[in-house]
């Protein structure tokens, strides 16, 4: 963080001995200050956090019990749930990094009318995962859009159902496209924000030495920006992990994942230790793939040193 | 190496004119420096010759290509930027080597060249090194470096000694000016300070609102300004600029007559603008015969020499003095102008524009 | 200009055609799905019905929203959703804007650790807490409350909240506030008087993306609510048993406010989660 101010008084204290009572009453607001915050998050996110830990690895009884993951385990579409939201997550998150990325790019050039085109990009930001859902199920339900327009070409004699129990390929394609569409958005923010933070002449210095747009691209901008992509990757992973509202408008129970057979464990069947164990699994797994993205995308230290 | 030859050049950025009709012809090898305050349009002119920008109207050659519209990559030029703009994700060795390998020059070369430009430089012991972990000398030093290494025909410089401590920077000046004496490359430099463009340039263009006011030797622009503007931004203190009235070969500044050394053209009489250097009057503590009676205003010690402020007349007049110079504020003084040292910068009415 | 620069700027157009040609694909990549959903919701309920479907409304009406309007459960829902995002908004600034103040102001111990923190929240399953929080909400009888569902959302607004009020406060230079204190205010004074002041757009667009936050979120909701569901937990409640106008008029009420809250939320995206960068 630049510009960054130390409070004055914090500095006068610095400079010549003061009461030591006195000093430490400076040393302490700003955890007074954070406190409010700090409590709040401790009572609602810190022991809740911990409390479903706790509840995964307890019987109904109360005791400690290994006894929820094998539940969990033998649960009737908890493979499916499993593979359901990996390959979900597997198509789009390349799919919307890359869309992203050229967004990102394209924002930065000056192109006419680059303002209107910048706030049509970002409205999915505030669209919910729900609102993206319902908007595509217009179009993939057997009667919607696509099979009209479909239709009206000759491609196909009846309509297809895209989002009928057994076809998969039709299920997953309009989740992912539905996904991509709401959260690229978001990608392309953080992506801009990050070339911003790049210094124009460094682009001008390798265009200078003989770099074309290609090279500069991926010599210079797309090397600085890993930093920048890995925060996108991290965030965007572990919000996949939990893939919710989207599924349950496109494809209700016929595509389960993992977020969704965890809340019918509670709505539906008032089962919280289940629910949990769901809730810890896909926490192991994000916290897995954060790691990878640690490791996978690591910068030296001195590079980005100031 | 090669001459540059720039030709009725214009640039505006939203309408604003940053480069106005500019010509300019920098010879091979010269090294001319682009001087002016800021906003004055002699960074745009260099982005304009580096090819970041492209001009509205005219034309610009590097040897004999025209390159108007080249881009940056194909005009055999180098530029060291005023943040260095060294890539943080290489390490320096890569970082000079990175035009080689854009323009695929064999990898034994690329080592070769990289370390003949490091050493030239003084940089070999940190070519393992980030950017970040280098101090800012030591960065200024990669850039140049970088630039070096291609044998551009063309070096381009925008204030590259603006983001040193000031000690560093006088090292740097006399280093680079060594260097580039040395290779002998057509150098461009930018800069708004007027001591970097006195001693180091062949020849300095001065420029003001997107014009070149004067472009010639660094002596001849301290020492025959061409206008009032070039007079009072170059030089510390700035000359002293006072009105007189021309006579044939004298002209008379309140009411003491000074010879000139050359014959004016103007009318007998004219109003004119005059100019003269502090270390040009010659301050005597008794009347003097054709000295100006002044008082002292304000006495400035500048270590090597006084520095009086003068109330003469209606004119405020500056002078320097030896340390020893016996004065007080309030005293009075006569003033000497030495003969072939005034110089005559037009008449009143142009000078009002500016001052 | 002269012939040979008009020239250049002509031959230099196929590549920018070929980033208008993206930028066009992609512009109506966002677009139609917009425009899609609107076409299904502004058209008399039968013809949801028609097949092959019109690319238009034809003709337009607002009889499918009426009916989802008037659905049961649907106006209390919003209500709630409104009262919810209101309460989110409230409580994360009460608690966000002295964290913020202290981040950007104070040079403190931790104060790495708390950006970590607040950084490592955001990329955290959600999700997890909704559970234990339910069995804790029915000891506090608080379960199937608004109050409830209030407090997740803030869990979830308040890491944002405290980057933006970070930022926001830091783009305020801290000599205006050391000029009011010496001109005799208390620190709490200048604050109150000149920071609070000068950041209220920054705060505001805070507090707008707390409320979009809690517009939208789905999950708690659904999993904290039985009788007393937001809009976006009824409709998942309903989505089962619902016919398509429904569910098109629903998809166009959650949709419509987006357009609204990014025109104003626009000069402040680089600054919310371009936050995630650091």
């Amino acid at each position: 963080m630049s510009g960054q101010v130390e409070a004055p008084a914090l500095r006068a204290a610095a400079g010549r001995p003061r009461p030591a009572v006195r000093f430490n009453r400076r040393q302490l607001e700003p955890y007074a200050l954070l406190a409010p915050a700090t409590i709040f998050m401790t009572l609602f996110f810190a022991w809740p956090a911990l409390q479903t830990l706790l509840i995964a690895f307890q019987s109904a009884q109360g005791s400690f019990t290994l006894d929820n993951f094998g539940a969990m385990a033998r649960d009737t579409d908890f493979r499916l749930a499993v593979r359901n939201t990996l390959l979900l997550l597997v198509l789009i998150i390349p799919i919307e990094t890359t869309i992203a990325l050229v967004m990102a790019v394209l924002a930065q050039s000056r192109l006419f009318g680059r303002d209107v085109m910048l706030y049509i990009w970002s409205i999915p930001l505030a669209v919910s995962d729900l609102a993206a859902g319902l908007v595509w199920f217009s179009i993939f339900t057997s009667h919607g859009y696509l099979n009209s327009v479909l239709q009206d070409l000759h491609l196909i004699a009846h309509p297809v159902g895209f989002l009928d129990y057994n076809n998969l390929g039709g299920l997953v394609t309009a989740i992912v496209l539905a996904e991509v569409w709401r959260s690229m958005s978001l990608v392309m923010v953080i992506i801009m924000s990050g070339i911003q933070a790049i210094p124009p002449e460094l682009d001008e210095a390798a265009e200078s030495l003989g770099a074309g747009a290609w090279q500069r691209f991926w010599k210079v901008t797309l090397p600085l920006l890993k930093p920048t992509l890995q925060v996108a990757l991290i965030l965007r992973t572990t919000t996949a992990f939990q893939v919710f509202g989207v599924v349950l408008a496109l494809a209700g129970s016929a595509l389960p994942v993992l977020a969704v057979k965890s809340e019918s464990w509670v709505t539906e069947y008032r089962n919280y230790q289940l629910a949990a164990t769901y809730a810890i699994l896909i926490l192991v797994l994000s916290s897995l793939s954060t790691v990878g993205y640690l490791l996978l995308l690591r910068t030296p230290r001195e590079v980005f040193q100031r | 190496m090669a001459e540059i030859t720039i030709e009725s050049i214009s640039k505006s950025f939203s309408g604003v004119k940053a480069v106005d009709n500019v010509s300019l012809t920098i010879h091979d090898g010269e090294f001319m420096v682009l001087l002016g305050p800021s906003g004055c349009g002699k960074t745009t002119l260099l982005r304009l010759i580096a090819g970041f920008d492209l001009p509205d109207a005219g034309r610009i050659s590097i040897g004999d290509r025209d390159v108007t519209v080249s881009p940056p990559g194909r005009r055999d030029i180098a530029m060291v930027f005023q943040s260095y703009a060294l890539f943080p994700h290489l390490r320096v060795f890569d970082n000079v080597a990175f035009g080689l390998r854009m323009h695929h020059v064999a990898r034994e070369e690329v080592t070769s060249r990289v370390r003949e430009a490091a050493e030239l430089m003084g940089i070999d012991a940190f070519l393992n090194r980030y950017p970040t972990q280098l101090s800012g000398g030591q960065r200024q030093r990669v850039a140049v470096a970088r630039a070096l290494v291609m044998r551009p025909s063309v070096i381009l410089m925008d204030e590259p000694l603006s983001n040193l401590d000031a000690l560093l920077r006088l090292q740097m000046r006399a280093e680079l000016k060594h260097l580039l004496q040395d290779i002998k490359t057509t150098t461009v430099y930018v800069t708004h300070d007027q001591v970097e463009a006195l001693s180091m340039g062949d020849r300095t263009a001065v420029m003001r609102d997107g014009a070149i006011l004067q472009c010639a030797s660094p002596m001849e622009v301290y020492d025959r300004p061409g206008d009032v503007f070039v007079a009072t931004f170059i030089g510390n203190p700035p000359m002293n600029i006072v009105r007189g009235v021309a006579r044939d070969s004298t002209v008379a500044v309140e009411g003491v007559e000074v010879r000139l050394p050359e014959a004016s053209n103007f009318p007998a009489a004219a109003e004119v603008t005059v100019g003269i250097r502090a270390e040009n009057i010659e301050v005597h503590s008794e009347p003097h015969h054709g000295a100006l009676p002044a008082t002292v205003a304000v006495i400035e010690p500048l270590g090597s020499h006084l520095l009086l402020t003068l109330a003469a007349g209606a004119e405020t007049i500056k002078a320097s003095v030896r340390t020893d110079f016996p004065v007080k504020r309030g005293d009075s003084v006569w003033l000497e102008l030495r003969e072939g040292s005034v110089r005559l910068l037009g008449a009143v009415t142009e000078s009002a524009r500016s001052t | 200009m002269s012939a040979a620069i008009r020239r250049h700027r002509r031959r230099a157009s196929p590549q920018r055609q070929l980033a208008y040609a993206a930028a066009g694909l992609i512009t109506a990549f966002m677009l139609f799905p917009l425009y899609l959903i609107g076409v299904a919701a502004l058209q008399p309920r039968t013809a949801v019905f028609d097949y092959p479907r019109a690319l238009y409304p034809s003709p337009f009406s607002i009889e499918s929203v009426a009916f989802f309007l008037s659905a049961t459960g649907i106006l209390p829902a919003l209500g709630r959703s409104l009262l919810i995002g209101v309460m989110t908004v409230v409580l994360a600034l009460a608690l966000g804007c002295p964290a913020g103040y202290a981040i950007a102001r104070y040079r403190f111990a931790g104060r790495d650790l708390v950006q970590l923190l607040i950084v490592s929240v955001r990329a955290f399953p959600i999700l997890i807490l909704a559970i234990p929080l339910a069995v804790t909400f029915i000891n506090w009888n608080l379960y199937d409350s608004v109050l409830s569902v209030a407090l997740v959302h803030t869990v979830m607004a308040l890491p944002l909240t405290i980057l933006l009020a970070a930022s926001v406060f830091l783009r305020i230079p801290s000599e205006l506030e050391e000029a009011a204190m010496s001109m005799g205010t208390s620190r709490f004074g200048a604050v109150w008087r000149i920071v609070l002041p000068l950041s209220r757009p920054g705060l505001g667009a805070a507090a707008l993306f707390a409320f979009v936050l809690s517009w939208n979120e789905v999950f708690a909701a659904a999993v904290l609510t039985v009788r007393n569901p937001t809009l976006p937990a009824q409709i998942v409640g309903a989505l089962g048993q619902s016919p398509l106008p429904f569910r098109f008029a629903g998809g166009l009420a959650l949709t419509l406010p987006a357009l609204v809250f990014i025109f104003f939320m626009r000069p402040y995206l680089f600054s919310a989660f371009g936050q995630a960068r650091r």
